[in-house]
């Protein structure tokens, strides 16, 4: 009867002691990776969803793209341990975008706000020129270029 | 000795024990309370590697393809997933039904191809895209070289290439 309540007994000193180390394995060797590899992913589908909206999808749906892009973002900065400069500048961008729907809608003071959150954004991460001239500039070009692709394909 | 070597192996056993029930426990708490993100991490990869696999036109594009569109499907259908995450879920499985038409195109079945394309038009006109011509749609989803490195501008993501950083 002895032996085997010590047997129990140092059976479950050995489970006391590998709980923790089954926990620490299974959240920092696997858990915490795959978890950084999905945030950047949902942030990568969503923000390619935002920009091809932009570009090809009425502004209704673009704008709700966008936003959407712009929650998701937020709510992932300080979360997503693989967030860095790329996803920053897709945010600013995103802003950009935004600013010129609200601007086709007519809405001028969400125009502005969201065009000086881009400019704050893009300069912070790094851009030469976040001039509103120079922001634009490129979304149009961008507009342009895409335009241009759909004609010679036709 | 050899009463303390088995109490040795007795402990080893319960720490193996308990080193199981710990991670999952940890894992199933885990796979419930991000079953989106989890999905989204797969997601990703199978995406990223059917549009390389498009974009490099190997053998096993048709394929992969295939995979990515069961799993954008599977996103659709899902209950748990936000609306505007099903729309772009539902603008993936547009482009990819887009590049499946291209390839059995490609492969003389064009009955199958029609069919993809229609798909492919239908989620596209769903998520609100405006000019839903095939030169528009192939435009989108043409082929790009591939890079070693990831492009490195905005312009040039494409699902599950977020993790492609550029080079030095």
């Amino acid at each position: 009867m002895k032996k085997i309540s010590r047997f129990f007994g140092l059976l479950l000193l050995g489970v006391v002691l590998g709980l923790p180390l089954g926990f620490y394995l299974v959240q920092y060797k696997f858990i915490a990776k795959e978890k950084a590899i999905g945030m950047v992913n949902e942030e990568g589908l969503l923000d390619e969803f935002a920009k091809k909206e932009f570009a090809y999808a009425d502004p209704q749906n673009a704008r709700e793209a966008l936003t959407y892009a712009i929650k998701t973002y937020n709510a992932m900065q300080g979360i997503s341990t693989l967030s860095g400069w790329r996803e920053k500048l897709d945010l600013g961008w995103c802003y950009a975008e935004l600013s010129l729907i609200e601007e086709s809608a007519g809405n001028t003071n969400s125009t502005s706000d969201y065009m000086s959150r881009a400019q704050q954004i893009l300069k912070g991460s790094g851009l030469n020129d976040p001039s509103e001239s120079h922001i634009r500039e490129i979304l149009q070009r961008r507009r342009i270029s895409n335009q241009l692709s759909s004609v010679q394909a036709k | 000795m050899k009463r303390l070597f088995i109490q040795a192996i007795v402990v080893l056993v319960g720490i193996v024990i308990g080193a199981g029930a710990g991670g999952y426990l940890t894992f199933h708490r885990y796979a419930r309370d991000y079953a989106i993100v989890r999905a989204f991490a797969w997601v990703g990869i199978f995406s990223a590697v059917s549009v390389n696999q498009y974009d490099a036109n190997t053998g096993d594009a048709k394929r992969e393809l295939v995979y990515s569109l069961d799993f954008y499907s599977q996103g659709v259908a899902s209950s748990a997933i936000e609306p505007t995450m099903k729309s772009a879920l539902r603008m993936n499985r547009g482009l990819t039904e887009a590049r499946l038409y291209v390839l059995e195109n490609e492969a003389g079945n064009v009955d199958q191809a029609k069919s993809y394309f229609s798909k492919a038009q239908e989620d596209l006109k769903a998520v609100g895209w405006v000019d839903l011509s095939e030169a528009n749609i192939l435009q989108v989803i043409k082929r790009e070289p591939l890079s070693p490195c990831g492009d490195g501008t905005q312009n040039a993501k494409t699902t599950g290439t977020a993790l492609q950083k550029p080079c030095g």
